[in-house]
């Protein structure tokens, strides 16, 4: 059996899809605008754009999908499950990513379908996007392919931007973990890194790119944990088998990182809602764009809830680190409404100093988390409101609070400041104490609310 | 991060710059709408190109359009 691919998603009937059947200009806003006016309405669902002009005014070779990642409806078929909650949903990934899977090489790709080499190559033939006002430039969000250039040579995923710059040529923001450091030893080698831009792929593919995994863990596996199949891998048409690509992706561009070369990119849209500034970064010489026919191309709608989403799989990492330190730890939650800086851990607490050890090894995951707030197992960590009700009635500062100096964050936390982006943050155990009694929850009991329902009463409007 | 505030002189529009690119002064800011290329200023040039993106090795710069 086959890896499922992005046309078994789209064609799953839990998957809340919406198409747009006219044609639109990715470029100017078009399709964005439509995006940001489905999203005031509720959980965004993923929106497919068969229509789509590209950056040379032709239409109809691409098409472009948004909120892959929007909606819980629309993740947790791609990863098998039937949680009806982000914690849930969590809890199924930390399962399924254990089960990783050697790819599977292949000779024939369907990415290989359709290809543009050397002088043919021109980026203009690509639906490129204008997601948020104030970005600099027409962009992608692919997912990078790269080989580790000596040791392990094991592949990386990993999330990139990807602004276009002319027909041949990408500038590609890297943050400085594992795509950074590859590019980093080729270019003190004197020589550039073979670079596959993967423009679209199963959500669960996609997912893999912002996992967190051991520095020696090829990413290709991880892919095929959360696919539940191994993934395809072919020889890429510009460099063998010196880079490995999905065969079953919908396109790539086929690229070399630049040594000792860097661009003038951005603005963009960023998953903290913000926009990240203007900076260097390094630049992609591109070999070849490959595709299938009527390529889908996956894009996020940054700024937005598909971007913050697209990132479960760094939260199911905190669970999975809080869990192993903290069996009691039953559930782990982004503060919603707050961004990804702000972790909230549910604790059924059976010994004090659990909140606080909890909070450490999720902390522990990833830098992206300055502040975790620990509640009890009867808090809704979904529910903001809840989580805030808790902090204010159950947690004294004097001993909750613990702030936390000199942290390691990251480059895009506009709070952060310094040469190395150093920030600040704290753990907030807002758990009861063991040690005296609580009051209960005033509610009307279960038994009363059966023996009164609503329906048999006559309520009207008195005004 | 740390950013800087660039306004361009030919079109007046608005953006933010990271304040280590705006710090090496050297480099050519470009103008989200307009697309115009200027130099920020008042920038202290207090780094160079290759500390600002943590390179080893000598850095130029891709020129745009």
């Amino acid at each position: 059996m086959m890896a499922p691919s992005l046309a078994d998603w789209l064609s799953d009937p839990r998957v809340p899809l919406r198409r747009v059947e006219d044609l639109v200009d990715p470029a100017a806003f078009e399709a964005t605008a439509i995006l940001e006016q489905l999203e005031a309405l509720g959980a965004p669902p993923p929106v497919l754009f068969p229509q789509v002009r590209s950056l040379d005014g032709s239409s109809g070779e691409f098409k472009l999908l948004f909120n892959a990642y929007g909606a819980l409806g629309s993740i947790a078929p791609a990863l098998g499950s039937a949680a009806q909650s982000w914690p849930a949903l969590l809890q199924d990934y930390v399962k399924r990513v254990r089960d990783v899977r050697e790819p599977a090489r292949v000779d024939r790709a369907a990415v290989h379908e359709n290809a543009a080499r050397g002088s043919e190559v021109d980026l203009r033939i690509l639906p490129w996007t204008r997601h948020v006002a104030g970005e600099g430039g027409d962009y992608f969000t692919p997912i990078a392919v790269a080989r580790a250039p000596s040791g392990t040579r094991r592949h990386n995923l990993s999330w990139n931007r990807a602004m276009f710059l002319d027909e041949r040529h990408v500038g590609v923001h890297i943050s400085p973990r594992d795509l950074w450091s590859f590019h980093r030893a080729a270019e003190e080698a004197g020589g550039p890194l073979p670079v596959a831009l993967v423009l679209g792929h199963h959500p669960a593919f996609n997912l893999a790119a912002a996992a967190i995994a051991g520095s020696a863990q090829d990413e290709y596996f991880i892919a095929g944990a959360l696919l539940g199949h191994a993934v395809r891998v072919a020889p890429s048409l510009s460099y063998g088998d010196e880079l490995m690509v999905p065969a079953d992706a919908e396109a790539i561009i086929e690229g070399r990182l630049l040594p000792g070369t860097r661009v003038v990119e951005g603005p963009f849209g960023e998953y903290m809602r913000y926009l990240g500034p203007q900076k260097l970064s390094h630049v992609l010489e591109v070999d070849a764009i490959t595709w299938r026919k009527g390529a889908v191309i996956v894009e996020i709608f940054t700024c937005h809830l598909d971007h913050l989403n697209a990132h479960i799989s760094i939260e199911a990492s905190f669970l999975e680190k809080a869990q192993a330190s903290v069996p009691q730890v039953s559930g782990v939650s982004w503060f919603r409404g707050g961004g990804p800086t702000t972790l909230v851990i549910a604790l059924r607490k059976t010994n004090e100093g659990q909140a606080m050890r909890a909070a450490m090894a999720a902390m522990s995951a990833s830098n992206l988390v300055k502040q975790v707030i620990v509640v009890d197992d009867d808090i809704d960590i979904e529910n903001s409101q809840q989580v805030l009700w808790a902090v204010s009635t159950r947690m004294r500062a004097e001993s909750g609070l613990v702030p936390l100096k000199n942290l390691p964050g990251i480059s895009l936390d506009p709070s952060g400041s310094g040469p190395f982006d150093a920030t600040s943050g704290f753990i907030m155990d807002a758990t009861w104490p063991l040690n005296r009694p609580h009051p209960p929850v005033g509610k009307v009991a279960r038994d009363h609310l059966e023996r009164f329902p609503l329906s048999r009463y006559r309520i009207t409007n008195a005004r | 991060m740390l950013i800087a505030k660039a306004v361009c002189p030919k079109c007046k529009a608005g953006f933010i710059v990271d304040q280590k690119l705006w710090n090496v002064g050297t480099v050519p800011l470009r103008c989200i709408e307009c697309g115009h290329a200027f130099l920020p200023p008042g920038s202290p040039k207090s780094l160079s190109v290759e500390e600002a993106v943590n390179a080893a090795v000598p850095i130029r710069i891709w020129k745009t359009g």
